[in-house]
């Protein structure tokens, strides 16, 4: 069973909302920068895992609940990019069934946690387009994060 | 059986304090539940305590002769000063007594109990690993060990480490390093590597030590200076309370603020549990999921039935059609059921479905719009306490320009904060996670110097020794992991148990030991329930069906408004068998008076002041239970120690 994987860079950019008063855990950065990716449609699945630091390989609390959103989100993403358009049910379990797996903690195949790291990769670069400067306050940081989204974001054609 | 330590009395000849000897015995020779010593500030509490500290833990042996020489009187002819300590154990009285000598900068111990006088520091096995450098300071404390139970973030953890002993798995593991470093270091190797492999590990280890230092180091002095931050923040409210013209507005402006404060935080709070949920995000990742389970609709998944049900079919005699199963048949209904799913792909799918439906619903927008309500309110909430923030700053701006005091605490804030944020850039380079060649990433480093260590052992023919090596220290390191958790498990209930107990009325829990004391549904609680917290958790460090340990704290009212004095005054007390407090004149008010004096009748009152403090000596000689010594005074007198004013003498 794959782990998520967060940018090694990521801590440095985030360390001031990080812990303290901000962010909680690491997979706090990574969800963020996974939002970043799949709201621009970036992903790099060509990244090193050497460039990566190894998170858990399931969804902690916080998340639990909203984990199967996140993952819709994610097929969403991941079968309009391939062209899926869920008129074909062959096709459609075809592409679904190479992403998931009910059996893993994360309910994602291999393949697919590789594909959503690749998305969070390329989302850190986004997050670094977006800001300024690396964010100092949690609360500056949600305000712009929540606009940039709104304003990258185009449909999911699925 | 309970073993329970006792402070008896002690008395201290030839140091920076006033000669004298104090007795904490009543009339029937047993240590008062609670004794209340009054020293003005110069007197040479800290000296007292210290040596306290000394005796009790046979430290004073590692002392430099310059810091043992620190100790001395300052009077020609003073060459030792010598403090002798009584501890009740069950009832058997042991003397504990250090000679510091001046000339020489040494100190020696002499140790009294049942069998005689030995030389050397040399407590009963039993005690032992309550008097030692490690736990001395968690039982004989200042007002500030409290606090850095809750925030220095080791120091729970280190206190149960201390007491239970557990962080003797840690040096055992030391040890175990050590001896393979040793090994190595003696291997004889014709391997032109060798040399070179061997450098990088020793660079590494020393850069280690060097980084690990120079952290640590910082660390003390970022928690000095939070410390003094404190000390001057009191220092500036108490000028404020001076100041008639602007302290009516400046308290009703920080009350503001804090307000504002308050409402921020938790608006940031909600804003960041709203944006973990996608579906706030924005509206088109709403209508994504919609759109995603339409779809799964559309085509029909998941069907009805899952794989599993076809391949079960072919194990039947019959087919559901009602005719035979022949294998050709079977054959071709497992080719089909391939392109079902799994039971569980179905269980999956369904519920993926279910969140959709529950979580966003058939109106995304309104999520969207719920969490741009949000964070609007947030940034108003920002904006107030910007204003606020500069109003506030204002004032105190006009109030410094009245008053030379608050003109100087507020300077000293700012200098301090300063120096905070720079220290905090030092430590951080220790922490990043930097992977370039010369990072001083200490954790980068260790995983360096593993390999390294890997690649010598394999060039030094001792793979062998350093796989039994890590094995070993693999399972120590899980003992000291599974230990440390079980006790601090227990010691997390027995204190909730207590707070419980003792403070009925408060909602506060602590809610995990990792490091620090963590409280329940609050990052952080009042001045009064923290220090309540951290004492209850001292408490059941120190009273358990094992041991009973006395409670002896420097200053525990300095720094607290009057409502936390009286509730901290209540508490204390009943905390512990015996409390034996060092106060200040200006502590008594609401700390004993309508604090301790409300729980406790039999209180023990002591004075010391240094003889030159002629005023007071001339009332001293009229009281009957006193003792004068050549440069101070002890006076215990319940009604001299109220009569007593003085915070501070000339320092020493």
């Amino acid at each position: 069973m794959s782990a998520f994987r967060l940018r090694k860079e990521a801590k440095s950019w985030f360390k001031d909302i990080y812990k303290g008063d901000g962010l909680e855990i690491d997979f706090d950065m990574y969800y963020f920068c996974l939002m970043a990716g799949i709201a621009s449609n970036a992903k790099d699945t060509t990244f090193q895992v050497s460039d990566t630091s190894e998170l858990i390989d399931y969804f902690p609390t916080r998340y639990k609940d909203k984990s199967r959103i996140i993952i819709s989100l994610f097929l969403s993403r991941e079968l309009a990019g391939q062209g899926v358009t869920l008129t074909d049910k062959k096709s459609a379990h075809n592409h679904i069934s190479q992403l998931i797996s009910p059996e893993s903690q994360n309910y994602l195949s291999d393949n697919g946690v590789k594909l959503m790291n690749a998305y969070a990769y390329k989302g850190f670069e986004n997050l670094i387009e977006w800001f300024t400067d690396r964010p100092r306050t949690l609360e500056s940081f949600l305000g712009t994060y929540a606009n940039k989204i709104s304003e990258m974001v185009k449909p999911i054609p699925i | 059986m309970t073993i329970d330590i006792k402070l008896v009395g002690w008395s201290a000849k030839g140091f920076r304090c006033p000669d004298h000897e104090v007795s904490l015995l009543d009339d029937k020779e047993s240590p008062y539940p609670v004794s209340l010593i009054q020293m003005p500030n110069g007197t040479g509490k800290t000296t007292t305590l210290n040596l306290l500290r000394l005796t009790l833990s046979g430290a004073a042996t590692t002392k430099s002769p310059s810091e043992i020489k620190q100790y001395a009187k300052r009077v020609e002819g003073v060459d030792k000063g010598i403090m002798e300590v009584k501890l009740s154990v069950n009832d058997s009285l042991i003397t504990f007594i250090l000679v510091m000598d001046y000339s020489n900068g040494k100190a020696i111990y002499k140790t009294t109990k049942g069998s005689g006088q030995v030389n050397g520091f040399s407590p009963p096995v039993e005690i032992g690993k309550f008097l030692n450098p490690h736990f001395i300071d968690y039982f004989i404390l200042d007002g500030e060990l409290a606090n850095r139970l809750l925030k220095h973030q080791s120091a729970a953890q280190e206190a149960i480490d201390a007491l239970f002993q557990v962080d003797t798995l840690k040096k055992i593991s030391q040890l175990v390093h050590d001896h393979w470093s040793i090994e190595t270091a003696g291997q004889a190797t014709t391997e032109a590597g060798h040399t070179l492999r061997r450098n990088i590990v020793l660079d590494l280890s020393s850069k280690i030590k060097l980084y690990s230092d120079a952290r640590s180091k910082l660390q003390s002095e970022i928690e000095e200076i939070l410390t003094k931050i404190e000390d001057k923040k009191s220092a500036f409210d108490d000028a404020i309370k001076n100041n008639e013209s602007q302290k009516t507005a400046l308290f009703q402006l920080k009350d503001r603020l804090s307000a504002a404060e308050k409402l921020q935080s938790n608006l940031t709070a909600q804003a960041f549990e709203a944006s973990t949920s996608p579906e706030n995000l924005s509206p088109i990742f709403g209508h994504a999921c919609i759109n995603l389970k339409a779809g799964l609709d559309r085509v029909k998944l998941p069907e009805a039935a899952a794989k599993e049900f076809f391949e079960e079919i072919c194990d039947e005699l019959e087919c559901i059609c009602g005719e035979a199963m022949t294998p050709e048949k079977a054959l071709t209904i497992k080719k089909k059921a391939s392109q079902y799913l799994g039971s569980n792909d179905v269980t999956l799918l369904n519920a993926i479905k279910t969140s959709i439906g529950e979580r966003v619903g058939s109106d995304p927008e309104r999520n969207c719009n719920e969490f741009h309500d949000l964070l609007k309110k947030l940034r108003d909430a920002v904006r107030d306490v910007s204003t606020l923030t500069i109003e506030y700053s204002e004032l105190t701006n006009r109030a410094g320009n009245e008053d030379p005091a608050i003109r100087q605490a507020q300077e000293s804030i700012v200098n301090l904060t300063g120096e905070y944020a720079l220290k905090l850039s030092h430590i951080e380079r220790f922490d990043e996670n930097d992977d370039s060649e010369d990072t001083h990433c200490i954790s980068i480093l260790k995983a360096r110097l593993q390999l390294a260590e890997d690649r010598l052992a394999e060039i030094t023919n001792t793979r062998a020794l350093k796989n039994k090596t890590d094995k070993l220290q693999n399972i120590l390191g899980l003992a000291y992991d599974k230990a440390s958790k079980k006790i601090t498990h227990e010691i997390l209930q027995e204190t909730n148990a207590n707070i419980l107990k003792w403070l009925p009325d408060n909602d506060i829990q602590v809610d995990k030991i990792d490091g620090h004391l963590w409280l329940k549904n609050a990052t952080e609680g009042s001045v009064g329930e923290n220090l309540s917290v951290a004492y209850a958790f001292l408490s059941t460090l120190f009273n358990r069906s094992t041991h009973s340990l006395p409670f002896i704290v420097d200053s525990p009212a300095g720094a607290l408004g009057n409502s936390v004095r009286r509730q901290i005054g209540q508490t204390i007390p009943l905390l512990t068998k015996q409390f034996v407090t060092f106060v200040i004149s200006s502590e008594r008010q609401d700390f004993i008076n309508g604090g301790i004096e409300t729980v406790v009748d039999n209180i023990q009152y002591i004075s010391i002041f240094r003889k030159k403090v002629a005023g007071y000596l001339f009332e001293a000689m009229k009281v009957p239970n006193k003792v004068i010594t050549d440069d101070g005074a002890i006076v215990y007198d319940k009604n001299f120690f109220y009569k007593f004013e003085m915070d501070e003498e000339a320092t020493l």
